[in-house]
């Protein structure tokens, strides 16, 4: 009888535990989903499970790290599974961008890059400018965003990218070519275009 | 020394981002851009993005307070499984 009373209590303290790291770290963990290319959904799903498997492992964490180190390691090995998934489930080598270039590699005439007539250094601080490159980023589909955000956002190397989402290198540089140029062409649409009237 | 296309060009230029162009390589692009205003634009325009990327969030991201309970809910639920 006190063993369970002793485990009913430790529960409970466990419990309240969980519920005030939900509160303290939820929102940066969904923060850095979002900056990963997620939508609203998915960033909550991902931090929700997060939660979930730190519950499951928490006699396994030793305080050896902060809780938030610890939960964030959760977090990132939930994103590469989810980007793993996505290249491996994707029609990686169809999209609008071949269109772009002609059968000779040169660009297509509708897809001719516009002259830049924005000052550089004011649209990168350009909220408008952001909030447009962002929703263009929405538009690339998973595989592309999956290259696209380990590179940019979180600044990997080609090499790693490979690695953690078993992609040859070729498959690789071919998804963030394609990202690219169709980032381009939707900023020009929704941007460059703005700034000619 | 072989020419190359534009979506060639495109190629080394997000490689030579990354500072693994060969310099073979570099030279076709060097060649390519001095003859070719379209993939100047471009890689004018490839600079602009990343710059801008380094700059996000644009918004103050957060999860509302009934999301958090919402989410404390199911937690505890699933520990039962």
């Amino acid at each position: 009888m006190k063993i369970l009373m002793a485990h009913a209590v430790s529960e409970t303290a466990k419990e309240e535990q969980f519920r005030s790291w939900v509160r303290l770290y939820s929102d940066t963990l969904f923060r850095h989903a979002i900056l990963r290319g997620f939508d609203h959904d998915t960033a909550r799903d991902l931090t929700q499970d997060t939660f979930i498997s730190a519950w499951r492992s928490m006699h396994n964490f030793e305080g050896k790290t902060s809780v938030k180190n610890w939960l964030f390691v959760i977090l990132r090995n939930k994103i590469t599974d989810h980007y793993r998934k996505a290249v491996n489930h994707s029609a990686v080598f169809i999209s609008d961008y071949d269109v772009q270039f002609d059968e000779g590699g040169h660009w297509a005439k509708a897809f001719y890059p516009r002259e830049l007539i924005v000052n550089p250094a004011e649209a990168v601080d350009h909220a408008e400018f952001n909030g447009i490159l962002q929703r263009c980023s929405d538009k690339l589909n998973q595989a592309q965003k999956a290259v696209f955000f380990m590179k940019y956002v979180d600044d990997l190397d080609s090499d790693d990218i490979c690695v953690q989402l078993s992609i040859t290198p070729n498959n690789y540089w071919t998804l963030l070519h394609r990202a690219k140029v169709q980032l381009r062409a939707c900023l020009e649409k929704n941007w460059f275009l703005i700034q000619r009237i | 020394m072989k020419s190359i296309s534009c979506k060639e060009a495109v190629r080394f230029i997000l490689v030579k981002e990354e500072g693994k162009l060969s310099v073979g390589r570099q030279l076709s692009l060097w060649r390519h851009l001095a003859i070719c205003s379209l993939c100047r634009i471009f890689s004018l325009q490839n600079n602009l993005m990343n710059e801008a990327i380094k700059q996000w969030p644009a918004k103050p991201l957060a999860l509302t307070e009934i999301e958090k309970e919402e989410m404390i809910r199911k937690i505890m639920e699933e520990r039962s499984r």
